[in-house]
């Protein structure tokens, strides 16, 4: 389910602090599955503003693709992988998309 | 490969590691010539640091992050407790060093770190490209390659692991490796837990023994002069003689009438529990171990004929026991005093691996004096039944907390056996492994556990295939020299008052320690950081003289079971740095009155004693 425009920044932080516990080989079960819902939520926010605001530069394949890859490296156990992928490919990516709203 | 980089790797590694700088070269050449397929690589990355990836069964295992491995290794380092006093670190896999630098980085400079490579495949394309010589001299950095010498690492890594440091170590691997070497990572991390355990049943044994083992010490040194000690032995036997340790097993009922066939065919060794059936059955044998400071003394002193025996036993051993006893003792490493003091004499004592139990000292024995052939009898390390013992049960274990746990039996079935018996059988399977080719080592206990590396007999099949040549023990005991008949006692004497006279000033010391301390004791944490500065200041200079008094080690026994749980955080600190003083102020006031009592009572017994 999509998120409300406010909580992104949050959401944001939540990440990158759960990204820093992958780097440390913390992993936890729940943790991922929150990951996996609030990247899901921020990327149906993106998607939808999108529809509504046709000018808005979002490029959904890149998008789907930077999700698709951390779910693949969540499969393959490759936690710094992953952690690689929220930091600085979605989170960053995110922060640009959000100034542009 | 870097010319410049690889040579000055190499020259680091055999400036201070020269017996893995000729490993890793006879690695490298047997490599090339077989062409073993291990592929690892540095790959490129958002920034200068690059990245290790390794290729296992065509599977690509990045060990660093692909985008910033100095930011993730900085990351991951962040997450570890640096505060305590004497944090080391012990790092499983090397991989390009950037791991072992941001460690490196955080720890003070008394700390140690300790690098576990599994083998030379990474480390040997690494040295060539990355300029590791800083790491490699690094005084606090100690490098280990476990699979080219397992023991050496576990012993390299035991020997900077106490009680007081076990839970502010840093124990973590190189993220990573557990996937490209899973096996051996498996291996090690249940080596290195058994490191730990032993460490914990030390202390716990420390704290059980050690009000009885000080005051042992005091008293068993009358005997010293009248003695020998184990290193003595060695030679002693004809080759291919067998030594067969008795042990207390319940399954020794089942065969002790057969070494009736091994008198003066073997050299039979009963640990302390096994001499009642022995003497109660009339098996002849040749000596007894004991070590235990508070074994009842009645497992010997209901047996009058098993006082002239050749007795193997430890300064620390039942007081009561020696006494009893007006045969040979033979002295066993374990005392500090002892040891240092007939190694300054040009009498040194062969390292003894310990195992806990008098079974494992016994078996140790036999080795240092050279038997290639270990036979164990009655070493059931598991429940017959309900027995724990040959014709008792002993509840004690229970009591203990000692749940039961199931592993192999001799007969393909699982056995009951319990915590210390394991830690005992894991003694057995290690040595077993250690000395396979030197030392074959024999179960003819006919029951209980499984010692796998053992070789598994009847005791009537040992008795047809090994018993040696005829030789008696006690006619060689009779003939063997003490000691201090070819060695000359007036050092050893002169020591043991050094030893009294050094005890002896430690109440007055003590008792200045606490003066030094009574601002603390009145004011609490009312007293300013400006007194209780000069408090431990004073106190420093009073610890040196501690830590240089000769017998210091007798007190520390003494007082570890006082002390173990208050000194058990010894270690810990916090951020407040007035209040780790006051802790400390605490814990020295704990310390020195604990050392005054002891020293007051050991001094009074070594006046006895002495006279």
């Amino acid at each position: 389910m999509a998120v409300l425009k406010e909580k992104i920044p949050e959401l944001l932080e939540e990440m990158t602090k759960k990204a820093e516990l992958l780097y440390q080989q913390h992993i936890l079960q729940e943790g991922f599955e929150e990951l996996l819902i609030e990247m899901q939520g921020v990327v149906e926010f993106f998607f939808l503003y999108h529809q509504e605001n046709n000018d808005f530069p979002l490029d959904e394949d890149h998008m789907k693709d930077i999700f698709t890859e951390v779910l693949s490296a969540m499969e393959e156990q490759d936690y710094t992988l992953m952690a690689d992928l929220i930091t600085y490919d979605f989170v960053d990516y995110v922060k640009e998309l959000y100034d542009k709203l | 490969m870097e010319k410049k980089i690889y040579d000055k790797n190499l020259k680091a590694l055999k400036k201070k590691y020269p017996k893995i700088y000729k490993e890793l070269l006879a690695f490298d050449a047997q490599k090339r010539a077989e062409n073993i397929e291990f592929k690892c690589k540095l790959v490129d990355t958002r920034e200068t640091e690059k990245a290790l990836v390794v290729k296992k069964e065509n599977k690509e295992i990045r060990l660093n992050s692909k985008y910033y491995p100095s930011r993730e290794a900085k990351q991951w380092a962040d997450q570890f407790d640096y505060q305590n006093i004497s944090v080391n670190a012990i790092i499983f896999g090397f991989g390009n060093g950037i791991f072992a630098r941001e460690l490196l980085e955080r720890l003070d400079k008394e700390s140690v770190l300790c690098i576990v490579e599994p083998d030379y495949h990474i480390f040997c394309t690494m040295i060539k490209v990355i300029d590791i010589s800083d790491i490699i001299l690094n005084k606090r950095v100690k490098f280990y390659f476990y699979q080219s010498d397992k023991y050496e690492t576990l012993d390299g890594i035991a020997a900077f692991i106490s009680w007081a440091n076990l839970d502010t170590t840093i124990r973590t691997n190189h993220p990573g490796y557990e996937k490209v070497y899973e096996d051996i990572y498996n291996e090690y991390q249940f080596e290195v837990m058994k490191i730990y355990e032993s460490v914990i049943t030390d202390v716990n044994s420390l704290a059980l023994f050690s009000d009885s083992a000080v005051y042992n010490i005091v008293h068993n040194l009358q005997y010293i002069k009248q003695s020998n000690y184990v290193n003595e032995l060695i030679g002693a036997f004809p080759e291919e003689y067998p030594a067969v340790v008795v042990s207390a097993g319940p399954s020794l009922m089942k065969n002790v009438e057969q070494l009736h066939a091994l008198k003066n065919r073997a050299f039979v060794l009963v640990v302390d529990t096994a001499v009642k059936v022995m003497e109660e059955n009339k098996i002849p044998y040749d000596a007894i171990v004991i070590i235990d400071p508070t074994k009842p003394a009645e497992f010997l002193t209901d047996y009058p004929s098993c006082k002239e025996k050749t007795l193997f036993c430890m300064l620390e051993s039942k007081m009561e026991i020696l006494q009893f006893h007006t045969g040979r003792k033979i002295w066993l490493p374990n005392c500090y005093w002892l040891e240092s003091t007939y190694k300054k004499h040009g009498m040194a004592f062969e390292k003894h691996r310990i195992g806990g139990s008098v079974a494992t000292m016994a078996v140790d024995i036999a080795r240092i004096i050279g038997f290639n052939k270990i036979i164990l009898v009655g070493q059931d390390l598991a429940y017959l039944g309900e027995s724990t013992h040959a014709g008792r049960t002993n509840a004690m274990g229970e009591e203990r907390g000692y749940a039961p746990q199931w592993i192999d039996g001799i007969d393909g079935y699982m056995v009951r056996s319990r915590w210390d018996w394991i830690h005992y059988l894991q003694w057995f399977e290690e040595f077993a492994e250690m000395y396979d080719g030197k030392i074959m080592l024999i179960d003819a206990t006919e029951g209980g556990a499984l010692i796998h590396g053992s070789v598994v007999m009847s005791l009537a099949e040992v008795i047809e295939k090994y018993a040696g040549e005829e030789f008696s023990f006690q006619e060689y005991m009779e003939h063997l020299p003490r000691t201090f008949e070819v060695n000359d006692f007036e050092p050893i004497a002169k020591d043991m008052k050094t030893l009294r006279d050094d005890m002896a000033s430690l109440p007055d010391k003590c008792e200045k320690g606490l003066e030094y301390l009574k601002v603390y004791q009145e004011k609490g944490d009312e007293i300013s950081e400006k007194e209780i500065d000069e408090a431990l200041k004073k106190c420093s200079v009073l610890n040196y003289e501690f830590a240089t008094n000769h017998g210091f080690e007798l007190i520390e026994y003494g007082i570890s079971e006082i002390l173990y749980n208050k000194l058990d955080k010894v270690n810990h600190v916090s951020e407040d740095e007035k209040k780790n003083k006051e802790d400390t102020a605490q814990m020295l006031i704990d310390y020195y009155q604990a050392v005054k009592e002891v020293s007051t009572k050991i001094t009074e017994d070594f006046k006895n004693v002495m006279e």
